[in-house]
């Protein structure tokens, strides 16, 4: 993040909009909106320097409830949306969330290629397994035995998207994974994601009650990874590949250069006016 | 990676103290007001109103320990340097519990395990601190959490208790065909 006019004395619930999410009761997509506005909070960044930026799903609803400038984007497109964004406007903090179907599966490739890019933003990914908007289909990260869905009524039979491997693979940064069920702790990650130069990939196991109420469970099942966070691509890849995606921390925060291109005016606005006149 | 959380009977000052009283009282009404509109929006106005009544104790409370804050200066604490066991504030009720159509007693047994949590929290404060006034504070929150259990164990016998296939819902969340 680079350095941006402070903000005092603004606490989290200065950072939601008035608006009551639509979420369903016990979805873990409300403690994920508490630990961002808790994490801005303590960034202490003025309002009007935050852009938040989603797809389409359950989760990209997340900037209507943000009392931030923000664009519901077009599904999957999040991150392309927002690189621009990042890239005319180096001065805003530039959040990105959105689902595992949105940023995985429709937004697949801006993903891997907003990692290799390495522009200064931080992408939240609330990863419930499974498409809740469009009521409840497989998604990249659903396990290959999921049965639930009538349309997958044998599971999928696919191995699961590994969006952490994946990401360091493709360049990301600083990784890491969190859980619903710890929004402060959540909060911490997203903070320091935020401060961490570069690309920013945020995994947060956020539960899905609804179509795949045996998330519940995760609050008995996630735990705090047993890691140091490394800045070693390599040991990070040979953890991550062990891992059962239920371990949370910040697994890598790398040093790879920030893509930041030289920006020079080349015509007024008064002269973009003219080229999109009717 | 391991995190050292600092532990209730670490908290070394009135000022600290209160500022942990303070944050516990407002993100439990912010929970409750959270989980209230959830309710609100599905439907479920009954145990909204429900919650919307926790919400505005919660912030009465608040407003009680801001003003036994007046005239000092609380410290910034960020959210997980807090000396909470669990990482999270006491009281702040468990919304993986929730489900949107669930009974007057579920909400109230829910609200019974935050204020039960929040007088473990300040009695455990009171029993560890070696500050005289802290220990003067918790023990009278603790009194106070503890008289909100027994209120609310009177409450819960009132409503009667979830049915069995309490969370039918004979119009679903639409699965695809």
């Amino acid at each position: 993040m680079s350095a941006l006019p402070e903000q005092t004395a603004l606490s989290a619930s200065d950072f939601k909009s008035d608006y009551r999410p639509v979420w369903c009761p016990g979805c873990g997509h409300y403690s994920v909106l508490s630990s961002l506005t808790k994490a801005l909070a303590e960034l202490a960044v003025r309002r009007e320097d935050i852009a938040v930026i989603s797809g389409i799903g359950c989760s990209s609803r997340i900037p209507a409830y943000t009392n931030l400038y923000g664009f519901h984007s077009v599904h999957g497109r999040a991150l392309a949306v927002a690189t621009g964004l990042k890239v005319a406007r180096p001065d805003l903090l530039v959040i990105v969330a959105g689902g595992d179907g949105d940023g995985y599966s429709i937004g697949g490739n801006h993903f891997i290629h907003a990692c290799r890019r390495n522009v200064d933003m931080t992408y939240i990914v609330m990863d419930n397994q499974v498409y809740g908007m469009t009521k409840g289909q497989a998604s990249p990260t659903t396990p290959a035995d999921w049965d639930k869905s009538k349309l997958t009524p044998h599971g999928t039979g696919v191995s699961p998207f590994h969006p952490l491997a994946v990401a360091l693979a493709a360049g990301a940064n600083f990784i890491a994974r969190c859980f619903a069920g710890d929004p402060n702790g959540t909060a911490r990650v997203i903070t320091e994601a935020v401060r961490h130069p570069g690309f920013s990939m945020v995994q947060v196991l956020s539960p899905c009650v609804t179509y795949q109420p045996e998330q519940r469970e995760w609050k008995n099942t996630v735990r705090k990874a047993d890691i140091v966070t490394t800045s070693e691509a390599d040991l990070a890849a040979r953890w991550l590949m062990a891992d059962d995606g239920l371990s949370t921390g910040v697994m890598y925060k790398g040093h790879r250069p920030v893509y930041r291109p030289e920006l020079e005016e080349t015509a007024s606005v008064a002269d973009l006016e003219k080229w999109f006149a009717v | 990676m391991v995190e050292v959380r600092k532990a209730p009977g670490d908290i070394a000052t009135v000022e600290e103290f209160l500022a942990h009283a303070l944050t516990l009282e407002n993100e439990a009404a912010d929970g409750y007001q959270e989980i209230g509109d959830s309710m609100a929006v599905h439907n479920n106005p009954e145990v909204a109103e429900l919650f919307y009544k926790f919400c505005k104790y919660g912030r009465m409370h608040a407003s009680e320990v801001q003003s036994l804050a007046t005239g000092l200066t609380l410290p910034h604490i960020a959210p997980w340097d807090f000396a909470w066991e669990d990482g999270e504030s006491p009281e702040t009720p468990g919304a993986d519990s929730v489900h949107y159509m669930m009974t007057p007693s579920q909400a109230l047994l829910l609200a019974l395990r935050a204020e039960q949590q929040a007088h473990d929290f300040y009695a455990t404060v009171a029993k560890t601190t070696k500050v005289p006034r802290i220990k003067e504070l918790a023990s009278e929150f603790a009194s106070e959490e503890a008289e909100h259990v027994r209120l609310l164990e009177e409450w819960i016998v009132r409503y009667p208790s979830a049915e069995k296939n309490w969370d039918f819902d004979p119009d679903p969340p639409s699965m695809p065909e």
